[in-house]
């Protein structure tokens, strides 16, 4: 006799909604010979924020597989940032961008104490129940770079970073998005 | 301008507050070495800078900037031991008479901090006193070979005995504050500075007639319990109060010199060990702002002593008071300490460091305050002092403990330390 437990209607939708995404990810990854190396449950891992050093350097070399993870990303996502030409209250002043997304807005104020440094501003609106812990910020080639992100005080993460760091190259290029986990 | 070094005291190693920026960034945080190392404590720092939740932006602000950026020398943990050294760092470059020395300049003056403030302004004990002292040895020797005077900075009471105990280094001066005040007085960031006032003072304004009126008489009361002790027949006489005292000293905290308190011998304040009060007055047609502005130079008349009585003097145009202390010819220590019995606070209270009991000194030392200009009740106080010949500070942290005022000074007689009071009130 097992004591097998029906899960709810919620629950049920959510296991067809990832078996959808990675039916869907295993189709196109066994489409192409070099994607094969990655699988979907790998990939899929590593969108929710895992460590893999092997999906790491095959999305280095492939473009349709950065695709794939880009669209797990937005799937996954609390919040989004489009690209910042695509945003209405998207300004840029000194090289400094600010851009909006739903519930959510990125900007970057110098230091006044450090003018090679910046804060990275990160407010947070919405009433996700999810406290997001990564930013991931990915270029037009989906080339996909993910900073932690700390403690949020008062709906605000706040990093200092070097006026030429990763984070802040790329914040400040308006063809970049970003997703918050 | 002088210019002041803050090190906060962690079990690592003393921790240099750098520099203190205000930011556009909604958020206040701690830097390590300029860098982009954010330190755990920023959270912390934050609420602590923040109106509502902290103290800062309440008592320096308010500021046209959102946050304060905070860079250190040395990583500072978990804890908040750091509030005390955070909020001199913050009183310094609020005040106009001093500025915060960064870790490429010299300073004119080091201070060594450790403690936490409350939302009242107290300050409050905290932990490892013993380690940080420790880790910090080489750092007092350094400052002390470089000729330049250190000041540690610590919560008064228990952690007073425990620093005390754990030996600081010779030519540290040490004093132990119960209040932010005390900081800004020891810090001797002047009245006009911006600074945290305690109670009604902060609120007060205005200005007061000039006519010169003095009614004030003058008490002063030398308690000592010489008598307790030098009776050939004492023993006999009073057994009971003998065992009380003895019972009574057993209870004190650890002595800081044990030397000391081994000493029985009991000893009577001489004639040259003596307290004078003097009311300051403007001269005839000046004004006590004008005093205070130090544009005209107030004059001093000593108040009449009567033994028994609180002396009593009138605000009306009462500038402030000036004690002097005599201490003869012979190097002693001294602590002083004004307690306010009743009424509003006294501002501008700064006592001078050689009145904090840890550093020998002769001859006459004095302390000029200002009073309000304004009492909505007498301001009463009595004011204290304990000579020694060794350091003394100890003794007035416990002496300001306890609430048996006579048994206490007859405490401290026993051990061979002298007590001098005063009492005066001033009335509206």
């Amino acid at each position: 006799m097992s004591d097998y437990k029906i899960p709810g209607d919620e629950k049920l939708q959510a296991a067809k909604q990832k078996f959808s995404e990675l039916s869907q990810i295993d189709e196109l990854l066994s489409s192409s010979e070099k994607l094969s190396s990655v699988s979907p449950s790998a990939l899929f891992a590593y969108a929710n924020g895992a460590e893999n050093e092997t999906v790491e350097k095959a999305l280095g070399e492939n473009l349709a597989l950065r695709r794939i993870y880009r669209d797990m990303l937005e799937k996954n996502a609390v919040y989004y940032v489009p690209e910042a030409m695509a945003a209405s209250s998207a300004k840029k002043s000194d090289d400094i961008l600010s851009r909006e997304g739903k519930g959510c807005r990125i900007r970057m104020e110098p230091s006044r104490a450090e003018p090679n440094q910046v804060y990275v501003i990160v407010e947070l609106s919405g009433n996700e129940k999810v406290t997001p812990t990564t930013l991931v910020v990915c270029d037009v080639e989906a080339n996909c770079s993910r900073f932690p992100l700390p403690k949020i005080r008062d709906g605000v993460a706040q990093i200092i970073a070097d006026r030429d760091a990763d984070l802040v190259r790329l914040l400040s290029d308006p063809k970049t998005e970003a997703f918050i986990r | 301008m002088k210019r002041l070094a803050i090190f906060v005291a962690t079990t690592g190693g003393p921790a240099q507050i750098d520099r203190l920026t205000p930011e556009y960034a909604p958020h206040s945080m701690v830097c390590l070495k300029r860098g982009s190392d954010i330190l755990p404590i920023s959270g912390d720092y934050d609420d602590f800078v923040k109106r509502g939740s902290g103290v800062i932006e309440r008592e320096f602000g308010p500021f046209d900037y959102a946050s304060f950026r905070m860079d250190v020398t040395e990583s500072i943990g978990v804890g908040k031991s750091w509030q005390l050294g955070v909020f001199a760092a913050h009183a310094v470059v609020a005040s106009e008479s001093a500025e915060l020395a960064d870790k490429d300049a010299s300073p004119d003056q080091v201070i060594w901090l450790t403690g936490e403030v409350d939302y009242d302004l107290g300050v409050v004990s905290v932990g490892h006193i013993a380690e940080k002292v420790a880790a910090s040895k080489t750092f007092f020797d350094n400052w002390h070979d470089a000729g330049v005077p250190v000041l540690a900075l610590v919560p008064q009471a228990e952690n007073l005995v425990e620093i005390d105990q754990a030996e600081l280094p010779e030519g540290v001066e040490l004093v132990g504050l119960s209040s932010t005040a005390e900081l800004i007085a020891q810090l001797g960031l002047g009245p006009t500075d911006a600074q945290p006032i305690a109670g009604s003072a902060k609120s007060q304004t205005g200005t007061s007639s000039a006519v010169a009126s003095i009614i004030g008489t003058l008490l002063i009361s030398v308690l000592i319990l010489w008598a307790y002790m030098s009776g050939v027949n004492q023993e006999a006489v009073k057994p009971a109060a003998e065992k009380a005292v003895q019972k009574s000293a057993e209870k004190l905290p650890p002595p800081p010199k044990p030397k000391k308190l081994a000493e029985k011998k009991v000893v009577q304040p001489r004639k040259a060990e003596t307290i004078t009060v003097s009311e300051r007055r403007p001269p005839a047609g000046g004004t006590c702002a004008k005093v205070h502005f130090g544009r005209i130079e107030a004059e001093t008349q000593p108040i009449q002593s009567s033994n028994g009585d609180i002396a009593v003097s009138t605000l009306k145009n009462l500038c402030g008071l000036k004690f002097d202390f005599d201490l003869g010819a012979k190097s002693k220590f001294i602590a002083a300490n004004l307690d306010i019995e009743s009424g509003a606070f006294v501002r501008g209270n700064v006592k001078p460091k050689l009145l904090s009991g840890i550093t020998k000194t002769k001859g006459k030392q004095s302390w000029t305050i200002d009073v309000p200009r304004r009492l909505a009740e007498p301001l009463q106080y009595r004011l204290n002092a304990i000579i020694g010949k060794e350091p003394v500070a100890a003794e007035m942290q416990w002496l300001k403990r306890q609430s048996d005022w006579n048994q206490a000074v007859k405490t401290l007689a026993q051990k061979g330390f002298s007590v001098l009071t005063w009492r005066h009130k001033i009335t509206p």
